[in-house]
């Protein structure tokens, strides 16, 4: 996900021809993925997104989930996403002055089948529920047919995803609505002069049962089966986390297309613009990062606060709300942290991190997958298993570490290699062909490498 | 999406150089796809594949068998997947030849996300909860980078695919088989004794569900519901279908598509690259297909229903006895074998007015597949006439009947006056971004490049 992207097909990467700056940038997205990956890797899922099921009010856990939920999340997720977006035009650009035909086409296809074959991998080894190679590698093909449109048709198609996204989001608030007004309708009859229909029966156990799902009680009972099975065998674990796999991933790459596709066109069309690049102006920047800031953590704080009012009940939360606001302010504030990173870099007192995160970048494929093993190795039962058994808050000494920890592997090992590790397997699968791996080999010998 | 100048040189693939033979066999699948598909269109999801919740009799039986799982099952779906597989490589390779740098694929691309869309239209505009072309167009995508790969690596990779659908059947079978297992060993515990633990009560729940829902009464309640649904209102009726299309698109696509419908394409690009598709292998390799496809392919398939029917479709007993499950190893055999013998009547020439007849049949293949979901649609939903579940299962076939008349006169007619099928236009238009010729005296001297 990395060098891939702009490894001109002949010559090993010449370093000065890289874009610096999307390394760099995809260096702070990669850490910041396991920001909010983090939960889910060492949480029980009830709890990982809900504060009420630990009973964390009132305490620095409380603090942390809504700083984390109200600033970030889901946002580096999108930072990502526009890097894949700008990587697929890199990667093809680059080829078509050197290639003839389509050969450039068949290395794109290759490259992302592959990628499926790693997110795989990632899911089925690493056992990894969260996985979002399979997304990149499948939405990352539907792209190609968009890669030439101009700047601004790419927007407006980031702006029918948009739509879309918000669309879907909001059709499954209105489904659950729907499901409690009728049960509680239901509910309300008189029983004793009106026997039910069969229909109504149903209607009334599904209003019941989404309600049930949503007291404390029965998320504390799905908690404690959730961390048995995590920290159990291997086997155990496969089972439960593949099982899941066709409903957490599979069903999320249908409904959830528009909330990768969006950032993958703004990603072109800002690379098209320089806005990626660190080309536009600062005027630019600044409006993104005051707009963007302003309005999504606005609508971010108001949604926490619904939540919180609900308190964290589903069905109170589903009555309540008229709209849902996720993926705005989602998008307002990826485009707003966007801003603010550019905005430093402009700036040029912050050149030593830029410098920092280059190589994480750079390797940003084997940080990724780095990332689901250091995490299993530490949480579930195979490894040490604190899967459940940490604070909150404690959980980010755990994020800390590994990025100290990521940081230094990239530097050190990029100071001795061309590639990572998985970035070298995927190019040699790619061109099915061993790719040149130590820095010391000659460059010319491999001139004609494909 | 594309310069002005491109554009032109991309125009679409002149008429006379269609390989006429393809479009007779696509005409032949496009039709026998809806023998397969009537039961889905007039039958609740239920009894579509289940013989003993619907009247019986030995008409009714027979036709099952025979259009149904026996011999044709999968076929004709088959039949078109290979064209599909041979269809997408012949119209990169024509791109290429008239274009440069990346714009045959992308041409391509934009093809397959084109379909996509119709898919989707199908699935949950027309209702057609077993719509393939939203699976054509991923697989197909997928099929882009195995293009040029020698037949020999083809088949290679389509044993991949037979051997992985293989396997999940499989796996699906016997995590099911475990299922029972232990719920029928916790309910042979005395609970007056041992009080069973929560995880034992949870687990001879799930075996219990397995059990009842595979009870003639159970089935009966469901399809009650779903009649009632399908022929009820609109909403209803979306909210019924678009539960099965979703089901579908998600893990159709991942437990079956992927596998099945590759498997059949890869097969198809291989065929077509070794002229067997085309009709230019000798008459020994049909015989051989025929003999040795129907041959095996038939005991195969009859034993396959024999479990069905053995254990009266009640799948909770089918789960129990079986010990393997090759639902693809039997319909690829089989498949292949009905594929050799259309080649062997091909070859015979006997039939050819057969061949001809169907021809604007399959020209207009894409047409005649979604008008197919139109008229079963006005003539089984509640929104149109609702003969749905009011059929017998031998009655379907005279729906079929009568939709292949139309569609045999209605394509031969159209294609007189026009170039292409009303949809394919669409399609060709959308693709190339740029409104096709549609009438035939247009001039075909003016537009050589553009037929």
């Amino acid at each position: 996900m990395t060098k891939e992207f702009m490894a001109p097909l002949t010559a090993p990467v010449n370093q000065q021809e890289r874009i610096v700056i999307l390394d760099s940038l995809r260096g702070f997205a990669i850490l910041g993925i396991l920001l909010m990956n983090m939960p889910s890797f060492s949480m029980p899922p009830p709890a990982h997104h809900d504060p009420s099921v630990l009973n964390e009010w009132g305490t620095i856990d409380f603090t942390t989930w809504k700083i984390v939920q109200w600033f970030p999340e889901g946002t580096q997720r999108a930072i990502f996403s526009m890097l894949f977006g700008a990587g697929i035009l890199l990667f093809i650009g680059g080829k078509e002055k050197r290639l003839d035909g389509m050969m450039p086409a068949d290395y794109f296809f290759r490259r992302q089948l592959w990628l499926i074959v790693f997110s795989l991998f990632d899911v089925f080894i690493l056992l990894w529920l969260g996985d979002i190679l399979l997304d990149y590698a499948v939405l990352g093909m539907v792209m190609f047919a968009f890669r030439n449109l101009p700047a601004k048709k790419l927007l407006i198609g980031a702006g029918f995803c948009f739509f879309f996204m918000l669309v879907t989001e909001n059709r499954n608030l209105y489904h659950d609505k729907e499901i409690i007004h009728r049960g509680e309708m239901i509910a309300a009859i008189d029983t004793t002069k009106t026997p039910l229909t069969l229909i109504q029966k149903e209607q009334l156990e599904a209003m019941e049962d989404f309600k049930k799902k949503n007291t404390i009680e029965s998320k504390q009972v799905a908690m404690k089966k959730n961390i048995e099975k995590n920290t159990g065998s291997y086997k155990d674990l496969y089972e439960h986390r593949t099982s899941r796999y066709i409903n957490e991933l599979v069903t999320y790459l249908y409904f959830g297309i528009w909330d990768v596709m969006l950032f993958m066109f703004i990603g072109m069309a800002f690379f098209k613009m320089g806005i990626l690049t660190g080309q536009a102006s600062v005027k630019t920047y600044l409006l993104m990062t005051i707009v963007g800031l302003g309005i999504g953590l606005s609508v971010s704080y108001f949604r926490l606060q619904q939540e919180i009012y609900a308190r964290f009940n589903w069905y109170e939360y589903s009555k309540q709300v008229w709209f849902s606001s996720y993926e705005l302010s989602r998008t307002f504030r990826s485009l707003g942290i966007l801003g603010l990173i550019m905005l430093m870099y402009k700036s040029g007192w912050f050149k030593w991190l830029f410098t920092l995160l280059r190589p994480v970048g750079q390797m940003a494929f084997t940080n990724y997958l780095m990332q689901s093993f250091l995490c299993g190795l530490i949480f579930y039962g195979v490894g040490f298993g604190l899967f459940g058994k940490l604070q909150r808050h404690e959980i980010y000494y755990v994020l800390a570490a590994i990025w100290a920890v990521q940081i230094i592997y990239s530097n050190i090992w990029l100071s001795y290699f061309r590639f990572g590790p998985m970035e070298w397997c995927w190019r040699s699968l790619t061109y099915w062909k061993k790719q040149p791996f130590k820095k010391n080999e000659s460059s010319t010998d491999t001139a004609g490498m494909s | 999406m594309t310069n002005e100048s491109t554009a032109i040189l991309a125009a679409p693939i002149g008429q006379q150089e269609r390989i006429i033979f393809l479009d007779s066999l696509r005409g032949i699948a496009i039709l026998g796809i809806l023998l397969m598909n009537i039961p889905g269109f007039g039958l609740p999801y239920v009894a579509i594949n289940d013989f003993s919740v619907q009247p019986q009799g030995d008409l009714n039986y027979f036709f099952w068998y025979v259009f149904g799982p026996g011999v044709f099952e999968g076929s004709m779906r088959g039949l078109f997947s290979m064209l599909f597989g041979a269809g997408m490589f012949i119209f990169i390779t024509r791109l290429e030849k008239r274009t440069t740098g990346l714009m045959a694929a992308e041409l391509f691309m934009r093809r397959q996300l084109w379909l996509l869309v119709f898919g989707l239209f199908h699935a949950y505009v027309l209702f057609w909860f077993w719509d393939v072309l939203f699976h054509y167009a991923i697989c197909g995508i997928v099929l882009f980078a195995f293009r040029r790969l020698q037949p020999k690596y083809l088949f290679i990779a389509a044993a991949f695919c037979l051997i992985a659908m293989t396997a999940n059947e499989n796996k699906n079978l016997y995590r099911e088989k475990a299922v029972i297992r232990k719920g029928e060993l916790i309910a042979k515990i005395d609970t007056t004794t041992t009080k069973l633990t929560d995880k034992q009560k949870e687990q001879l729940g799930a075996m219990n569900e397995i059990k009842e829902s595979s009870t003639p009464e159970a089935k009966k309640k469901k399809m009650e519901k779903q009649i009632a649904a399908v022929t009820g209102s609109y909403k209803d009726l979306y909210k019924e279908r678009s539960g099965l299309a979703e089901r579908s698109e998600t893990y159709g696509v991942y437990y079956w598509a992927i596998w099945d419908v590759s498997l059949f394409m890869l097969l198809g690009l291989a065929f077509f690259k070794l002229g067997i598709l085309q009709g230019e292998a000798k008459t020994k390799i049909y015989a051989w297909m025929a003999i040795l496809g129907l041959g095996v392919g038939l005991p195969l398939s009859y034993l396959f229903v024999t479990f069905d029917v053995n254990d009266n479709f009640n799948w909770y007993e089918i789960i129990k006895t079986k010990v393997f499950d090759f639902y693809e190893i039997q319909r690829l055999i089989h498949s292949i074998g009905i594929f050799g013998l259309i080649m062997l009547m091909y070859k015979s020439g006997w039939f050819k007015w057969l061949f001809a007849l169907l021809r604007p049949v399959g020209q207009m293949a894409f047409t005649n597949y979604l008008t197919q979901s139109i008229m079963c649609g006005l003539f089984f939903l509640g929104i149109g006439l609702g003969y749905f579940g009011k059929l017998e299962y031998h009655q379907l076939f005279y729906v079929v009947a009568a939709v292949w008349i139309i569609q045999i006169v209605w394509s031969h007619i159209w294609l007189r006056y026009f170039r292409f099928g009303p949809l394919e236009w669409a399609w060709r238009s959308l693709t190339y971004w740029k409104k096709q010729p549609l009438k035939k005296n247009n001039s075909n001297i003016g537009t050589t490049g553009m037929g």
